[in-house]
């Protein structure tokens, strides 16, 4: 196992880099309206160690999000919606837990779970932080099923280039 | 690593509190910093306080009924009073000061007596009632009074098997004595009225005015059946009150002053 502080550090800065400079820059004309995004930051709240203390987690959430507005100049949008993914991320979890339970140093990631556990994970996850974050960008529930039709585009999008990072960079 | 928790136990007491705190600072740094967002806000809110505000103007509107109600009522016995005067006035040659004076007043407590219904309004001596004075309720003849006290007064309803009411069908041509059928609720019958009148179900009975205790013309009972008597000349009548008696909330207490002294005088002289 190599040093796991390092890897969070670099894989930190490495989603950081390539939400900005490499998925943020492709356009994708699906749809004016229904437009998806492709998320690879909140990796980073996902990938975290299973019994990671919440607070920790939901701080961590809300720096990459705050960290990602104030590049984008949506203050707050990416915050909310990855503080709000970090929260119930223990639900997720707990919810998905085998028989035996973790191990208590488990990473719920592909070198610790099959690919089709981690690819429900973070697809939950993920959709959950799609669903806050059109919330939050459109700021009404009245379009909620334009909201719902983006996510669900952005969930499966993101899935397949966080899964690719997964696998490109093991922990 | 240090932050990782060792127990499997991993819900914290502070997680709910930490979580809605920066949620609470992100919406408030989306609604600030983002101009789309900031007029969604604004007019939700907007929305949100007229709704309240229209609620509460509601609500204090009920509030403030109850003193627009004692307004309307202090109101109508003054119209009572008016209408009455002027009445007398066509009666009685030189007119005094007044005639007629009337009391508004509310009933506090509904009463089944022995021999009859009773009603208690909350007027009484200190605001100029006597006994035997007239009591008139929403709509059309309550009773009279039969017992008074400093702040409070007993009305004895028509409802009652010692009361009855001369009444007249056509405004004063002929009469008829209104009596309570006892302990059958707002039922009375009327004697005395020949059957070549032409009445008919639904017709207004009306006070007479020959006694000074109701002013004439006042509605007092709708016919509700009629038959004709076979070996009799009479009608034989029911009749329901207007509004049922005991359902009244205010009360019009009349006192006719000048007549009650005139009634002391003429009683004196026997």
């Amino acid at each position: 196992m190599r040093n796991r502080r390092s890897y969070y550090i670099i894989l930190f800065l490495l989603l950081v880099f390539l939400q900005l400079f490499l998925f943020n820059q492709i356009d994708l004309f699906i749809s004016d309206i229904y437009a998806p995004y492709i998320l690879v930051y909140p990796l980073i709240i996902m990938i975290l160690p299973v019994y990671t203390n919440s607070l920790i987690v939901m701080g961590l959430g809300f720096t990459i999000g705050i960290f990602i507005d104030i590049v984008m100049g949506t203050y707050g949008v990416h915050a909310g919606a990855s503080t709000f993914m970090a929260f119930l991320r223990w639900n997720v979890l707990s919810l998905m837990e085998d028989k035996g339970g973790y191990a208590p140093k488990s990473i719920p990631s592909l070198t610790d779970e099959n690919w089709s556990w981690v690819l429900l994970y973070d697809a939950i996850l993920l959709f959950l932080h799609s669903i806050a974050l059109f919330t939050l960008e459109i700021f009404t529930f009245y379009f909620f099923w334009s909201i719902f039709i983006k996510a669900l585009l952005t969930t499966i999008l993101s899935v397949i280039a966080v899964m690719a990072i997964q696998f490109l960079y093991k922990p | 690593m240090a932050w990782i928790d060792k127990g499997k136990e991993n819900k914290n007491r502070w997680n709910l509190m930490v979580f809605l705190v920066l949620e609470v600072l992100c919406v408030t740094l989306v609604v600030n910093t983002n101009k789309n967002q900031k007029l969604i806000f604004d007019n939700s809110i907007s929305i949100f306080v007229n709704n309240i505000q229209s609620r509460t103007s509601k609500l204090q509107g009920y509030m403030k009924l109850e003193g627009a109600i004692d307004s309307l009522v202090e109101e109508n016995a003054l119209l009572i009073e008016e209408i009455n005067n002027l009445k007398i006035n066509t009666i009685v040659t030189e007119r005094p000061e007044h005639y007629c004076r009337v009391v508004a007043s509310r009933i506090i407590k509904k009463d089944k007596g022995k021999i009859g219904n009773f009603v208690v309004i909350d007027k009484g001596q200190d605001s100029g009632i006597k006994v035997g004075s007239g009591v008139l309720g929403e709509k059309g003849v309550i009773g009279i009074v039969s017992q008074t006290s400093k702040n409070f007064s007993k009305v004895m309803t028509l409802m009652h098997k010692e009361a009855s009411i001369s009444v007249s069908p056509n405004k004063g041509k002929n009469y008829g004595l209104l009596r309570w059928v006892p302990w059958h609720e707002n039922l009375f019958t009327i004697d005395e009225l020949p059957n070549y009148l032409p009445l008919d179900i639904g017709d207004t009975l009306y006070s007479s005015g020959y006694s000074t205790i109701f002013p004439s013309d006042m509605p007092v009972a709708l016919i509700s059946s009629l038959e004709k008597q076979q070996d009799r000349d009479k009608w034989l009548i029911m009749a329901k009150p207007i509004k049922r008696i005991m359902e009244n909330r205010q009360a019009y207490v009349i006192n006719y002053d000048y007549f009650t002294e005139l009634d002391s005088l003429v009683n004196h002289e026997k």
